[in-house]
């Protein structure tokens, strides 16, 4: 499955990639997120409850960040499985300032997708994958805000 | 709807209500789940997600250590035991044992890698949860085209291609006919994958027996003493110590035929852990652990003279049969070798059929087995045929038809037809469908634009010949009858059939009668419920065993008489010497005589006989359905508006339970015309994994079915019956998809494969107005 979108964030570009890239951050944003545990260099040990329709379920999943350039590109990958099924796909993120206070956030990720989670929820799993991404940008902005209220 | 209750002639040909309802639509069936035993434990299986992946991992500790887990096994446990073996049903058919637990590998999305047994199935299935299996996910193969390639990556690490095996027939001089032929229909056509979804899914009960020397078996099966023979020699335990039933079975449509990998894992685990083990599996499991249906693709060429008349016929059929091959999965696909050719004469006659392993769910036989793929591939031909040769399709087929007097008729590649007479049941379809009328009605609304069309398939239905089958007729000291039938059923009421045609033979009333089936020790020797056999088959043995036991009754009524055995007749359920009709024996007379030693001398006690049947050759039903059809133009959705259907299946013992098969059957075979579609994505996921996804027909779908018959009696049955079960699923799907390609004729398409779902043909008619420049 192919995903791609776009983020405004109205914040210089710096704020927006260290927000993005903090950890603390993203424990407090990823939705349905549950434990979020550094493994190593860039590397996280993840534990999260997603529904898809009628398939909810927790996963496991590793993420790793790699192909870091600030602020402006990095890639994601994310192998997660639970008793729905799996998720492994890659993400790649770049942060384009528009100008000092805007910075648009384009993404595009390619994920296979198994068991119980394709085998049913199938017609909804493009959907609620944007909507989750979607959420996901919403609480970072969210952040990205108090960060730019705390000056 | 005649009753009797009490008389006797005339049970043969009556619409006796089924025995069996009141008790299955109180909801006082007993089903595999209903079966509850002290320390049973339930048991769950983890399955693989991923088509084609090798396994790194098995963590059970977790899964071990969870409340009320009695045991959680991997293929480690199994130190290379437990296999399910396909038998070797053709020469060179690569047939690799399937392991009941993955070995290392996993070469479809559901194939079981652990098995868990705990106090309750929740228990179970979190334990199964909690088992984490890493894996190395591989590509798989899905496509058997692509499977079939030169250079394809074999499906399984053991194959040496992905061909389970090519069987080739030919008949007549086919290059010749080609070579002559005025012109060549050529045709492409994918039956799409059906989930055979019986009401009841496929689970088990074990038992160990008396500790070390016995296994009970429960299990929704169609053939029990089968089930029996393959579970013995898989597991490696003798077969005179299971006692294995069938208890009362939801539905199986050829899919509860043979041992499963979950079949294997409870038994053992039963007698590993001497205590009942239960396994039933979930709609999901389902979905992805029983054998599937169709999902054949053939490649055609009819090769026609310029009047019409078929010369030729080349059939290419690739069969996906999944990763894994079950008792039955190879089979359906031969059907083609003898239905190639349908109604018709075809003198020249080539057919190769190729089984593909593909990393996909293990297909096998599904109503109908290869018959539907077989009609539909010869109609479709005959439609396209007519269109391109300008002819009328009905003239085309009267023409190519065999005729009633060339029965029993051979056809090129040495299969017998044994009765028939096509034309009848044509003539009947044209006749109570009011075709020409349609054929004016769709005329006039097409010049309104709308796009209508009639279509027909005239098909033959092939049934029982397969194995023997056997059946018992025991007279009680009462004079009541018990029968014991080895054609186990799961649905088709054969316990009021066969109580017609034992209580018909003998003059026993209905209600002194109980058929009793699905016990491989209360049953002798016999099959089970598949193919359409069971009245034939079924039917035939006890046709064979009530003659015996009415020989017997007579020398008892002779010797009672002080007459001679020859002038003693049967007559209104009781014996008298001919023309002596006041002093007539009762059966519980004789009965009573035969258990009490009033018998001759030489004789042996008791009244009770069995007998096989074997016709050695099949039966050969036919008919003719037709649909009218219309398509919403701007959204595609197909609506039948008339089916007509005219089956000829010889002698009707129960019109209505016929009746019943025939609505059951074209349920299934709309189904496939209109909505069902098993999908897997390109990677071998499973895309319709549930009954939210997997668009099962449903009540509102079901058009009303207009019915009609033709009776030819079946010359090589002793009740002049021919099978039914099938009919509906071979006949309807191809007359709906010639009314549909009907329809479509005005835009210039000219096939479109199965289901005709809405999207499938706005896209269809889309293509074809860009390409008229609409």
């Amino acid at each position: 499955m192919k995903l791609d979108g776009v983020y405004t964030f109205h914040a210089p570009r710096q704020l927006v990639w260290e927000t993005v890239q903090d950890p603390e951050a993203l424990r407090r944003c990823i939705p349905g997120l549950e434990t979020f545990e550094p493994t190593g260099q860039d590397e996280y040990a993840a534990t999260m409850k997603i529904g898809v329709g009628s398939i909810k379920g927790s996963y496991r999943a590793k993420i790793r960040i790699f192909d870091l350039q600030e602020p402006e590109h990095y890639k994601l990958s994310v192998e997660a499985t639970g008793t729905p099924g799996f998720v492994r796909g890659e993400g790649s993120f770049d942060l384009v300032a528009d100008d000092a206070e805007t910075t648009t956030l384009r993404w595009e990720a390619d994920a296979q997708i198994g068991g119980a989670v394709a085998a049913v929820g199938q017609r909804m799993l493009g959907g609620v994958a944007k909507m989750t991404v979607g959420q996901l940008w919403a609480a970072l902005d969210a952040q990205v805000k108090a960060r730019q209220a705390r000056g | 709807m005649t009753q009797h209750p009490h008389g006797t002639t005339g049970l043969i040909g009556a619409s006796v209500p089924r025995v069996e309802d009141l008790a299955l639509i109180t909801g006082a069936g007993q089903y595999v789940d209903d079966i509850q035993l002290p320390g049973m434990l339930h048991m769950a299986v983890v399955r693989s997600p991923y088509p084609k992946a090798r396994i790194r991992s098995i963590e059970t500790a977790a899964a071990r250590a969870m409340p009320g887990v009695a045991a959680v096994i991997t293929s480690a446990d199994l130190e290379g035991k437990l296999n399910v073996v396909a038998p070797p049903m053709f020469p060179g058919m690569q047939a690799p044992p399937t392991p009941a637990l993955a070995a290392g590998m996993v070469y479809a999305v559901g194939a079981p890698i652990a098995a868990v047994v705990a106090a309750t199935r929740t228990l179970a299935q979190d334990a199964a949860n909690a088992v984490e299996v890493e894996y190395e996910p591989l590509p798989a193969t899905v496509d058997v085209e692509v499977a079939t390639a030169p250079g394809a990556a074999p499906v399984r690490d053991e194959l040496q291609h992905n061909i389970v095996y090519t069987t080739v027939r030919e008949g007549g001089d086919v290059d010749k006919a080609f070579g002559e032929a005025h012109h060549i229909t050529r045709l492409r056509i994918q039956s799409p994958r059906q989930v055979v979804l019986a009401m009841e899914p496929r689970g088990l009960v074990a038992a160990p027996e008396r500790p070390g020397q016995g296994l009970r078996v429960w299990i929704s099966h169609q053939t029990p003493h089968l089930a029996r023979s393959e579970l013995a020699a898989e597991l490696g335990y003798p077969e005179h110590l299971i006692h294995l039933s069938a208890p009362d079975v939801g539905g199986g449509f050829g899919s509860k035929s043979g041992i499963y990998r979950e079949d294997l894992l409870a038994c053992h685990l039963a007698l590993k852990l001497d205590r009942p083990v239960k396994w039933v599996a979930t709609r999901s499991e389902d979905f992805v652990a029983t054998n599937q249906g169709r999902d054949q693709l053939m490649f055609s060429e009819l090769a026609l003279s310029q009047d019409g008349t078929m010369l030729g016929l080349k059939v290419k059929l690739l069969a996906n049969m999944g990763a894994y091959l079950h008792f039955a999965t190879a089979g359906p696909p031969q059907r083609m070798m003898g239905m190639a050719p349908g109604c018709y004469q075809i003198r020249n006659l080539r057919v190769e059929v190729s089984g593909v392993f593909t990393n996909t769910v293990s297909t096998g036989p599904y109503r109908g087995a290869g018959r539907p793929e077989a009609v539909l591939n010869i109609e479709r031909l005959a439609d396209l045929a007519a269109r391109e040769l300008g002819l009328d399709r009905i003239a085309l087929r009267r023409k190519n038809f065999i005729r009633p007097d060339q029965f029993p008729y051979r056809t090129a590649t040495g299969v017998e037809y044994d009765s028939g007479d096509y034309e009848k049941a044509l003539d009947e379809a044209l006749r109570l469908s009011g075709y020409d009328a349609m054929l004016r009605q769709r005329d006039e609304r097409r010049a309104r634009g709308e796009l209508v069309g009639v279509g027909l398939c005239s098909f033959v239905e092939p049934s029982g010949g397969a194995f023997f089958e056997s059946g018992s007729i025991r007279v009680e000291p009462s004079g009541a009858v018990t029968v014991l039938t080895g054609s186990s059923p799961h649905g088709q009421g054969l316990e009021t059939t066969f109580a017609q045609v034992v209580g018909e033979k003998l003059g026993v009333p209905m209600d002194r009668i109980s058929v009793r089936h699905g016990d491989t020790v209360a049953i002798q020797q016999g099959i089970g419920t598949f193919g359409s056999r069971s009245a034939i088959m079924g039917g035939g043995a006890l046709v064979a065993a009530a003659e015996k036991v009415i020989d017997k009754a007579k020398r008892i009524a002779a010797h009672l008489l002080e007459a001679a055995t020859e002038d003693i007749v049967l007559e209104d359920g009781a014996f008298a010497v001919a023309g002596v009709p006041n002093k007539a024996m009762t059966w519980a007379q004789i009965s009573g005589a035969a258990h009490r030693g009033r018998i001759p001398a030489d004789m042996e006690a008791g009244l009770q006989e069995s007998a096989t049947y074997d016709p050695r050759r099949e039966s050969w039903g036919f008919g003719t359905h037709v649909a009218l059809v219309s398509i919403e133009t701007n959204t595609g959705e197909l609506k039948i508006e008339k089916l007509v259907l005219v089956d000829d299946c010889g002698v009707l013992i129960n019109p209505k339970i016929v009746e019943g098969q025939i609505h059951g059957g074209v349920a299934q075979g709309l189904g496939e015309a209109l909505r069902e579609h098993m999908r897997f994505d390109e990677d071998g996921q499973v895309l319709t994994g549930s009954l939210m996804d997997y668009a099962i027909l449903r009540a509102a779908d079901m058009p009303p079915l207009i019915m009609g018959e033709t009776e030819t009696p079946n010359p090589f049955n002793p009740l002049g019956v021919k099978g039914v079960g099938e009919a509906g699923a071979n006949g309807a799907p191809p007359a709906v998809a010639n009314a549909v390609m009907d329809a479509l004729e005005p835009l210039g398409i000219r096939h479109v494969d199965m289901p005709y779902t809405a999207p499938k043909l706005w896209a269809a008619i889309r293509a074809a107005q860009g390409d008229q420049g609409a």
